[in-house]
């Protein structure tokens, strides 16, 4: 997963966006900012589960990279480029915030209940369950906290963000195998806690 | 992958749904230009909020207490005129003890002693 190139004209491109910023062309990095912001922002939100951290955590991801905006070569891609940065500063926060044991879980987003989409999955996931969305999104957070952080790294990114197993591996700078293999041992872990919405 | 790994995953994928309000992004954005143009991003949230606060502040009060009573303690230490006059005195020699002589050696003069 490069970058959203599909719609992008040429002059969109993120090569094209990178060389201007590193040129000094701050709307250029602004386009990267509104590019990448959405996705950024939701694989830091699902890792800390708080809206203040991600907020604050994506500002300073995106201003971590435009200070380093020189540095980058263009031997990745820039979404892996800055999902690693992301990924890495979030990791970083997550073992203060344990070390403070101080973590809180976010109030439930509002109107998700309400939310068409969500009801349609969770009734496709689970008809039994559809009811009780509330106490669903309570479980899924709670299970997501339970794993360590490189788990709920790669199941944010995997598995909420469709991000393939090998450009993970590029993010994290672990192998495809090691992917894998956490992926398969936090699914056995949420399993543990997700039991009730299973059978 | 197996049956209650896929359940899993849809749950999980429920996650995706968990989105900002409407035109969170643009804000962002506000924010992201705002904070470059006041230059406080080195010193953003990380330093701010998840290090810091009144925690360090406390790690930063304590620490330079310390610092201020081992200076006080060097600056008080024997270094002023008494410290003079103490180097003045004649210094304090231990002499060995001499060894305890036993007290069962005989002495010079033996006593004779009369025979009947």
């Amino acid at each position: 997963m490069s970058s959203e190139s599909t719609n992008e004209s040429p002059t969109d491109a993120d090569e094209v966006l990178v060389s201007r910023a590193q040129s000094g062309d701050t709307l250029a990095f602004d386009q990267l900012v509104v590019r990448y912001s959405p996705r950024l922002y939701g694989m830091i939100y699902h890792m800390t589960s708080n809206k203040e951290d991600a907020n604050d955590l994506t500002q300073d991801v995106f201003a971590k990279a435009y200070r380093s905006l020189k540095r980058f070569r263009g031997r990745s891609s820039f979404y892996t480029w800055i999902y690693a940065i992301g990924t890495n500063m979030t990791l970083n926060f997550l073992k203060k915030r344990n070390r403070r044991a101080a973590w809180s879980l976010d109030n439930l987003d509002s109107g998700i209940q309400n939310d068409e989409a969500m009801v349609d999955l969770a009734h496709a996931a689970n008809p039994r369950h559809q009811s009780d969305l509330n106490e669903l999104q309570k479980k899924l957070n709670e299970a997501m906290q339970s794993l360590s952080n490189v788990h709920r790294a790669v199941v944010t990114m995997f598995d909420i963000q469709g991000i393939p197993h090998a450009e993970i591996s590029k993010i994290l700078k672990v192998s495809e195998g090691t992917v894998r293999s956490r992926l398969f041992y936090a699914h056995r872990q949420l399993q543990g806690h997700l039991e009730e919405f299973i059978k | 992958m197996n049956e209650p790994e896929k359940q899993v995953q849809k749950l999980i994928r429920l996650k995706r749904f968990e989105e900002p309000r409407d035109g969170y992004f643009d804000d962002f954005l506000e924010e992201f230009r705002n904070r470059q143009n006041e230059g406080d991003t080195s010193n953003g949230f990380l330093n701010s909020r998840v290090s810091g606060g009144s925690g360090d502040r406390k790690w930063f009060i304590g620490a330079g207490l310390a610092y201020a009573a081992l200076l006080a303690v060097v600056l008080t230490w024997p270094n002023g005129p008494e410290a003079k006059q103490d180097a003045s005195r004649q210094p304090i020699i231990f002499e060995p003890k001499q060894p305890v002589r036993n007290s069962v050696t005989p002495p010079k003069n033996p006593i004779s002693i009369p025979r009947p």
